[in-house]
């Protein structure tokens, strides 16, 4: 006995001095770890294009930082009030920049670098002309001089006798939506007649956090409300991500507050009530804590990041290995009196390795799936689970030693429940058949879906405003469009250049309404255009002499136009959202399709090889939940019979496919809880139910332990039970519903491999056999 | 100073690119709808403007043909051009030019189109340039006898000639007032002459024709022009 606690001590020491090891290594490494919060990191490996994800989280995050208001003073213009809003609102702090109007030196500015660059900015319908020959430009010079509507004057003729820039402002104007410019501001009116302006703002890119978010929105409803103190006659409509953003993270913060301090509360307070001590809680702390610390450690070192995600799973880690401690501790306390903690360790501790065992193996599984996020999942879970049943192995004996005696509480009730499934066939089979039966009705009407706009319910306040945008502007946040992504400014601009075309026949064959191709050429496509220019420069000359119009020279010199001049100029307002380009020279162009009527077609059109990429945020969202909920089942069954050939293995066929049944209807019974409060099935349901068969197995462990004592099992797994529903099932009372969803699958799942386990018990009401020790 | 000019002019020749299209058709649309005139019973005594005015909206179709020069700056002939013309208070305007060459625009409520003889339309829609749709709304506004419309946007000099009557405007309102010196209105029972004068002193003279008989509904072939 000395020898084997010397082995004990040293084993305790070693793991301390490892786990120390750890914590300092991690400190050391924290403050540079990066947390990954991309959702496209999520994504399988194979389709991840490191410099078209790049592109796409920098277009989003910029996007993600806009913000637009529309604020109608009435039925008439009233510029005072715009630049009063706009005032007010560029001073809160956290706004960059709130468009103002065009103003008198723009104009000029603006008109003045359209006509530099005429022979660099041919639009598609001049080209088109000229490429058909000089003729069809000169007759369409004609149209324009001859008709009393196009107003064309003799400077216009003496300046730009090829009507370039004409060409390319009717180009501009029709597609420039709905919005105008009245007095220099963009507006429109809508059908009742209001007037409505137009004020697109940027905020400052370190707006992201929730607490400056917070902040932000508070800063604009006070805003708002003061303005419209002063101005009752007027409206004012908001959109933008931040708006959404804010919302989720006040439900999220809803949700930690009430529903964590609610956990915390009764997770303490049922420890203490179960052991009448503080040790217990402050162990279950320590194991739970251990986990923690392996679990980051070792994603850490093989991942070099951590992602968002798993740091919210790893909530999940917990319930499952507090388990651990749990059922050391209640089966402890039930012998102080007869044998020492060593040897109470001895009873549990092939149990503990089984559970162990198992639910690392089944997580394990998990990273054969090609998606670093679960990979990450997996690998946290697995060395947190292992290091929260070291930490029990090793240092609960030699902590718990101040442990009092005292007998499992409720014992008669537990004896009762026991002996029912011991002696009662009608329970031991009927209850399952039922069970069963009910989770074959449930799962039949269980319906799935991948959609996440499902997954909350975004406040129909915002939601309303968003759509009465959408209405004035035709500016919508479909957020569907086509990436073009190039190594240089040039290689980017010259695939636009390219696919541009395409757009047009796909616009033509009704796939799509409309697109904003960015009114920019590549230097290549300049050049191209130059020489057009050249050759049909004459033609239009000698056909207008024909009919009698003497016409000046035009000057076709090619003056070249780069993005970055473009980007400087008033011609780029309104479009430089589109355009990026990041310091290794990585640039790409969005162009936003609007009125997709043929999805698949556009989306086909997209070539990843040629820097075309087809971006639809929702459908690559609603893409990656389907993909990974896919492989998620698979693993999920995998894992379901990796269980039930493990217990067969060890137990036989007889008993090992009976304590296979808590797992298998633990699991239907779970997802078909969903159905029964009127959801769907999705991603989540399926992580919770990778949680519900780590923990089912656990029960069924403990209870099939020949070591243990029935009923102390019964009062540990009990004990677990109500610890995993207070930690993970109060996340029904989530105003989120993918995590409330998420709580549902739980807590029934839970709760259906408690009622099950007592199948695990031995076949015979057998003593329990003493361990060596 | 050169600069300063230069961008005058610019600033100028920008405004003609963006409004000037609406601004003309603006005007030509009125003078058109003058046309109804022409069927009214002739006073004897002199004209008043709200007589004018009350004649608008009394024929449901007019059909017309037009002469047109244009006076382009040192150009040493006018552009002429000649052709016929459809109003249809319901449908929009349709003006075909036959001479020198085929040239069609239609104009209603939410569409423009313009289309060379052998070349592609040219659509523009009141969703891509609603400036212009709300000229088009202020001709329906004149169509139902709006004083208001042309007294916001217009100084105006009503007389009788011994021709008939003589309408001078004088636009007073922005953009208007960059576009035009001038329009000038006269006809007797019926619109017979527009003439629109612009600041860089090129102009634009409409001659119009006795109104052609013809029926108070477009035939099928006339409604034809209205679909594009």
């Amino acid at each position: 006995m000395p020898k084997l606690s010397t082995f004990n001590f040293r084993a305790a020491l070693l793991w301390l001095a490892v786990c120390l090891a750890a914590a300092f290594w991690l400190v050391g490494r924290w403050t540079s770890v990066p947390i990954n919060s991309s959702v496209l990191a999520l994504l399988p490996v194979q389709s991840q294009d490191a410099a078209q994800a790049e592109l796409e989280t920098a277009f989003t995050r910029r996007l993600d930082r806009q913000v637009v208001w529309m604020l109608s003073p009435g039925t008439q213009p009233d510029p005072l009030l715009a630049a009063q809003w706009r005032a007010r609102m560029a001073a809160v702090p956290g706004v960059l920049e709130v468009q103002g109007p065009m103003t008198p030196q723009l104009r000029q500015q603006w008109l003045q670098f359209f006509y530099t660059y005429r022979n660099s900015l041919l639009d598609a319908q001049t080209r088109a002309r000229l490429q058909a020959g000089g003729n069809a430009q000169a007759q369409w010079v004609l149209a324009q001089l001859y008709s009393a509507f196009a107003g064309v004057g003799h400077q216009e003729i003496a300046r730009d006798p090829l009507m370039l820039v004409r060409g390319t402002q009717m180009a501009l104007l029709q597609g420039a939506g709905s919005l105008r410019l009245v007095d220099g501001w963009l507006s429109t009116r809508d059908a009742e007649g209001r007037f409505w302006y137009f004020l697109p703002a940027q905020l400052q890119a370190s707006s992201f956090d929730v607490s400056q978010t917070q902040a932000l929105v508070t800063a604009f409803q006070r805003e708002e409300t003061a303005f419209l103190a002063d101005h009752p006659q007027a409206r004012v409509l908001s959109r933008g991500s931040l708006f959404y953003s804010e919302h989720a993270a006040q439900q999220a913060g809803h949700d930690i507050t009430v529903i964590g301090s609610v956990t915390i509360l009764g997770v303490v307070l049922l420890i203490l009530a179960a052991f009448r001590s503080l040790l217990p809680l402050l162990l279950c702390i320590l194991s739970v804590g251990m986990g923690a610390l392996w679990g980051t450690t070792l994603t850490v070192a093989l991942f070099g990041e951590v992602h968002l995600m798993t740091l919210a799973m790893s909530l999940s880690v917990v319930g499952i290995s507090v388990d651990y401690a749990l059922y050391y501790l209640v089966e402890r306390r039930s012998r102080v009196v007869e044998e020492s903690p060593w040897c109470s360790m001895g009873r549990v501790r092939p149990a503990l390795f089984m559970a162990l065992g198992t639910s690392a193996v089944a997580y394990l599984l998990l990273t054969l799936a090609p998606f670093p996020g679960i990979r990450q999942l997996a690998v946290f879970a697995a060395a947190g689970l292992c290091a929260a049943c070291l930490t029990v192995v090793f240092w609960h004996p030699i902590l718990a030693r101040p442990l009092r005696a005292a007998p499992v509480p409720c014992l008669r009730q537990l004896d009762a429940w026991l002996q029912l499934w011991r002696t009662r066939r009608l329970v031991r089979v009927g209850v399952p058949v039922l069970l069963a039966g009910l989770a074959v009705l449930a799962l039949s009407r269980l319906p799935f879906s991948d959609d996440i706009a499902q997954l909350q319910e975004p406040p129909a306040r915002i939601q309303a405003q968003d759509r009465h945008i959408t209405e004035l502007t035709g500016q919508s946040m479909d957020q569907k469009w086509f990436l073009i992504a190039g190594q240089s400014p040039q290689q980017a601009l010259e695939r636009l250049d390219a696919f541009v075309p395409q757009l047009a026949q796909a616009q033509a064959a009704g796939w799509l309404q409309s697109y904003r191709a960015l009114p920019l050429h590549s230097l290549n496509r300049q050049a191209e255009d130059q020489q057009l220019l050249q050759s049909a420069a004459t033609e239009v000359r000698q056909a207008l002499a024909a009919t009698g119009l003497e016409m000046p020279q035009a000057d076709t010199r090619l003056t070249p136009l780069e993005p970055e001049v473009w980007l400087r100029s008033p011609a780029s307002q309104g479009w430089r959202l589109l355009w990026l380009s990041l310091p290794n020279g990585a640039s790409g162009v969005l162009v936003p399709v609007a009125g997709v009527r043929q999805e698949a077609a556009l989306a086909a059109l997209a070539q990843p090889a040629a820097g075309i990429h087809w971006v639809d945020r929702k459908a690559a969202f609603d893409q990656l939940f389907a993909h990974y909920r896919q492989v998620l089942s698979q693993l999920l069954l995998l894992a379901l019979g990796g269980v039930c050939v493990v217990s067969i293995v060890r137990l036989g066929w007889r008993r090992g496919l009976r304590t296979s049944v808590p797992s298998l209807l633990s699991l239907a019974l779970g997802l078909g809880a969903l159905s029964l409060f009127g959801r769907s099935a999705n991603l989540f349901s399926l992580l919770a139910l990778v949680l519900v068969l780590g923990i089912g197995i656990n029960y069924t462990i403990f209870f099939g332990n020949s070591r243990g004592t029935p009923r102390t099992s019964l009062f540990a797994v009990l004990l677990a039970m109500l610890t995993t529903l207070l930690t993970l099932g109060v996340l029904v009372f989530s105003s989120t519903r993918a995590i409330s969803s998420f709580g549902i699958v739980l807590s029934a799942g839970i709760f259906a491999a408690f009622l099950l386990a007592p199948l695990a018990l031995p076949d015979q009401a057998s003593h329990p056999t003493n361990p060596s020790c | 100073m050169m600069t300063a000019v230069f961008q005058k002019q610019l600033a100028r020749s920008k405004g003609r690119f963006r409004d000037g299209a609406r601004m003309w058709a603006w005007f030509v649309g009125l003078g058109i709808s003058l046309l109804c005139l022409g069927l009214a019973p002739v006073p004897s005594h002199a004209w008043t403007l709200s007589q004018v005015q009350q004649q608008l909206a009394s024929r449901p179709v007019v059909r017309a043909q037009f002469e047109q020069s244009r006076w382009i700056g040192t150009m040493p002939k006018p552009l002429k051009s000649s052709g016929r013309l459809i109003m249809a208070r319901d449908r929009g305007l349709w003006w075909q030019q036959e001479q020198p060459f085929g040239l069609t625009l239609v104009l209603t409520d939410t569409r423009m189109m313009q289309q060379v003889a052998g070349q592609a339309p040219e659509v523009m829609t009141a969703d891509s340039s609603p400036q212009m749709f709300d000229v088009v709304r202020l001709l329906r506004a004149v169509l139902q006898a709006d004083q208001a419309a042309l007294q916001q946007n217009f100084r105006m000099d009503f007389k009788t000639v011994d021709s008939g009557w003589h309408l001078h405007l004088q636009p007073r309102t922005s953009p208007l007032d960059r576009l035009f010196d001038a329009i000038d209105l006269g006809g007797t029972a019926h619109l017979r002459t527009v003439v629109l004068k612009d600041h860089q002193g090129d102009r634009t003279e409409i001659h119009f024709s006795d109104p052609l008989p013809g029926a108070d509904v477009l035939s099928n072939a006339e409604t034809q022009h209205f679909q594009f």
